[in-house]
């Protein structure tokens, strides 16, 4: 694990408030579609809620038996950890039907168990790495001047040309190209942290170089798009079926 | 003359004998011919039921048997016990048909009812119906006769029930006639002690909007009454908005525009009687009159409340900076409630015109074409905490400048009074929410204004200040460089200095001594507070304060602590509270660099 996740790692295992309502807000809605995905209407919103409250209180805990040998991923660990909850709760109903005492597998012992290697799919990476993306979007947001990131936000996401952004904001287009030289400039690093940040493996730290963001600002900004585009509408989707 | 009176007599009496032959002899005897050809039509279909029902409930209860047996094989006890009940009523049911087909039913022929339901599994059926429904009046409550349970109103509807576990209903009052919404809260019904602790509280602060008009609280009860808005909420009218057209045509957009007028002038109203209502949001705004009327009061909170912050709110409305100050502890007092407020005021605007959710709060992306100055409210309404309007007035005067043009799409975000823009020089009408006066700001002294306190005005263009600003530094730069005859100014840790956020942990020492003034250490705990919310990455440990305070050298302001001393404990540095001059405290960020003053 590099320096910024061990941070982050540090934080959870400090029961970090904040910490967790970062990975409840940027991982959330890809747990909770998941779990919705694998519960096939046997759990309600509810319970999915609770599970993914659950999976990212999880996390923080069993984050210091995390073995770098495994070679596991970040959106892997993530899964088996969401996958094992609702395990544990589908154990539990069926022990109640019973009615007899049959102990859930321990997370560990899920891990290991056969039957449970865990096939993540592409579509849930995407979810992960969108969420990554717009988790840096929104810390740059956060960072940065808020005429500065609009200006970026009209360029970049709504695909404006320069002059009819300069003349909404009533700017020159020098500024305008200068504000989203700022912005990308310092998204580009923002995005380097937080998918460091919530990287386990080489192989999900060069994520942004495959997607595109590791080319000329042009490739990057069309990358950056696509990404926060896709996960905008997976996160409608998300939020419709609510 | 005689025989003819002997004659009418001897006709009327056998007249009269005839009718009551026919009323006391034909008739009945016709009856009960009648009855028992019935009788035996009505034994003919029961014993025909019967025979059939009996050999029916024989062979469900053989299934009920043998699923109950292979339950047992299967070690699902809850459900055997289950199996062997039904069993077990469908053979009472099979024995008593089996009577009645045999004793029952011919008795009943002959006009003799026998059947004891006591011990029959008609009995035992009602029995069930009976506790279902006793069940059912345990969960719901009981509603009979609602109209009794508030004195001086007459019950003549019900709402549906929010998430707070209150029956609403919608009465007329016996007084004038005037029709109000009553919230009712019982513990038999199953509202919770904390819902209704936290209701009337709310409802405290709302009685300053007069917005209630009579409340009442009991050992069991508490409900109260307010004026009642007739019509749909804002969910249902923005879909009926968007129904009759993909793109919100100018007129529609003035519409949306007008309840987003109305809504904020509530909020203002709300939050200059010094409360935030908390929980904005399409439900709770009701369309009637073409005005948007806030309504729900059960989240109203003083502005200068002393409690810490909850997260109550709903998802993709709250501000997700609200949960975050929640989950820190930090008090409402200490951050600015109405920017939750106009977060929410923004996400609203937003769900108008896209008819869905901000699934992605500040960074939701607009699908629908709309105006780029509407998007700039929206976006300028849900931004970061400390980027969004700093009150709703600002909010408000944007919104009314793009109201008060004819052509909504012709206006620019640059001409909006928040970029520097003209204020609109019409003021356009509104519909008069709350007509009751308000309360001054803040009733209740606020310790603290934390960070959050400064108002940050985004004014983007120059403005001569600024210009004789830089000129004024740069001769105060030309002195200080060329002023070679200056004493050398020497640094002494007292100098209060601006400290950048450390990137750490950052244990807190308090040496307050413990005659200091509780309002002085309240100070400091505000304090302490803020620099959390600043994001400084503060933790109190009683177990690591004693082990630092074992190498933490006697006077840490001026002698630096030891950096691998500190690395060793996983810490940045050390937030230091000490008693300064006057009993006041002082605070000093301490790391190996040595220590700073904190302002």
């Amino acid at each position: 694990m590099n320096a910024l996740t061990t941070t982050f790692v540090r934080r959870l295992r400090d029961r970090d408030e904040s910490a967790w309502f970062e990975l409840w807000q940027d991982f959330g809605p890809a747990i909770r579609f998941q779990l919705q995905k694998w519960g096939r209407g046997r759990v309600g919103f509810e319970t999915v809620q609770d599970l993914t409250q659950d999976t990212l209180a999880e996390l923080s805990k069993c984050i210091d038996r995390y073995d770098p040998n495994r070679g596991a991923r970040f959106s892997t660990w993530l899964l088996s950890i969401a996958k094992h909850l609702l395990g544990d709760e589908m154990d539990r109903r069926n022990a109640k039907k019973r009615g007899s005492g049959v102990k859930p597998l321990s997370l560990d012992e899920r891990m290991d168990s056969k039957s449970a290697v865990l096939q993540v799919d592409e579509i849930f990476e995407q979810r992960i790495f969108g969420a990554k993306i717009c988790a840096a979007i929104r810390r740059t947001e956060t960072e940065v001047d808020f005429l500065h990131f609009q200006v970026w936000r009209m360029r970049v996401l709504d695909n404006k040309v320069g002059k009819e952004i300069s003349i909404q904001l009533g700017i020159s287009e020098p500024t305008v190209s200068r504000h989203v030289a700022k912005i990308r400039g310092h998204l580009r690093d923002t995005i380097m942290q937080v998918v460091m940040q919530y990287s386990f493996t080489p192989e999900e730290e060069g994520e942004p170089s495959s997607a595109g963001m590791g080319g000329n600002d042009s490739e990057f900004d069309a990358a950056v798009s696509e990404a926060y585009h896709h996960h905008q509408l997976f996160l409608e989707k998300e939020s419709a079926r609510n | 003359m005689v025989t003819a009176l002997f004659t009418c007599f001897g006709t009327v009496v056998g007249l009269v004998g005839a009718v009551l032959l026919l009323v006391y002899v034909v008739i009945p005897i016709i009856g009960h011919v009648v009855g028992f050809v019935c009788r035996l039509i009505r034994f003919a279909f029961q014993e025909l039921r019967d025979v059939l029902l009996i050999s029916i409930a024989l062979f469900v209860g053989v299934i009920k048997l043998l699923r109950a047996t292979l339950c047992v094989v299967l070690a699902r006890w809850d459900i055997v016990h289950k199996e062997t009940e039904a069993a077990k009523r469908r053979f009472i049911e099979a024995y008593d048909r089996t009577v009645a087909v045999f004793v029952e039913n011919p008795l009943r022929v002959i006009g003799i009812e026998t059947k004891n339901e006591k011990h029959g599994y008609l009995h035992q059926v009602k029995n069930e119906a009976e506790e279902a429904v006793n069940q059912i009046k345990k969960v719901v409550g009981d509603s009979s006769n609602p109209e009794d349970k508030f004195d001086g109103y007459k019950v003549i509807g019900t709402l549906p029930s929010g998430g707070s576990g209150a029956k609403i209903y919608i009465a007329t009052s016996i007084k004038n006639s005037s029709t109000v919404v009553i919230k009712n809260f019982e513990l038999a019904s199953g509202s919770q002690l904390p819902q209704i602790v936290r209701e009337s509280r709310a409802m405290e602060a709302a009685k300053k909007l007069g917005l209630v008009i009579e409340h009442h609280l009991n050992n069991n009860r508490f409900w109260y009454a307010m004026p009642y808005h007739a019509g749909d909420h804002l969910g249902v009218v923005t879909s009926n908005l968007h129904n009759k057209s993909k793109k919100l045509t100018s007129k529609q957009l003035q519409t949306v525009l007008g309840y987003q007028q109305t809504l904020l002038h509530t909020l203002k109203e709300y939050h200059s009687a010094g409360l935030w209502h908390k929980d904005v949001k399409p439900e709770n705004i009701i369309i009637h009159d073409g005005s948007a009327h806030l309504v729900d009061l059960g989240l109203v909170t003083p502005l200068a409340s002393a409690m810490t912050l909850t997260t109550h709110g709903t998802e993709y409305f709250r501000d997700p900076e609200l949960v975050r100050q929640a989950m820190r502890g930090v008090k409402v007092h200490q951050v600015d409630g109405s920017r939750f407020d106009v977060f929410g005021a923004g996400a609203v605007l937003y769900f108008m015109l896209e008819n869905t959710f901000p699934a992605h709060g500040g960074l939701s992306d607009f699908s629908k074409e709309s105006p780029e100055s509407i998007r700039w409210i929206v976006r300028r309404a849900m931004a970061d905490y400390d980027k969004r309007y700093t009150s709703i007035d600002e909010m408000l005067l944007d919104v009314e400048k793009v109201l008060s043009v004819k052509d909504i799409s012709t206006i620019r975000p640059a001409d909006l009074p928040s970029l520097g823009g003209e204020e609109p020089k019409v003021t356009v009408k509104r519909t008069t929410v709350n007509p009751t006066p308000v309360s001054p700001k803040r009733t209740t002294p606020s310790t603290g204004g934390g960070p959050f306190g400064t108002a940050r005005v985004y004014a983007y263009k120059t403005k001569p200040t600024g210009i004789l600003a830089v000129l004024v530094s740069i001769l105060i730069g030309v002195y200080v460089v060329f002023d070679v005859n200056a004493p050398t100014k020497v640094s002494t840790p007292e100098t209060i200095v601006e400290v950048q956020i450390p990137a750490g942990r950052i244990l807190v020492v308090n040496d307050l001594l413990s005659s200091s003034t509780s309002n002085e250490r309240k100070t400091a705990s505000n304090k302490i507070a803020e620099l959390g919310v600043a994001g400084w990455d503060l933790f109190v440990d009683a177990e690591k304060e004693a082990s630092v305070r074992s190498w933490l050298p006697s006077d840490p302001i001026s002698t630096a602590v030891s950096g691998s001393k500190l690395e060793s404990e996983n810490l940045t540095g050390i937030l230091l509270i000490k008693n300064g001059e006057n009993a006041a405290y002082k605070m000093y960020y301490v790391d190996q660099n040595g220590a700073s003053v904190l302002p």
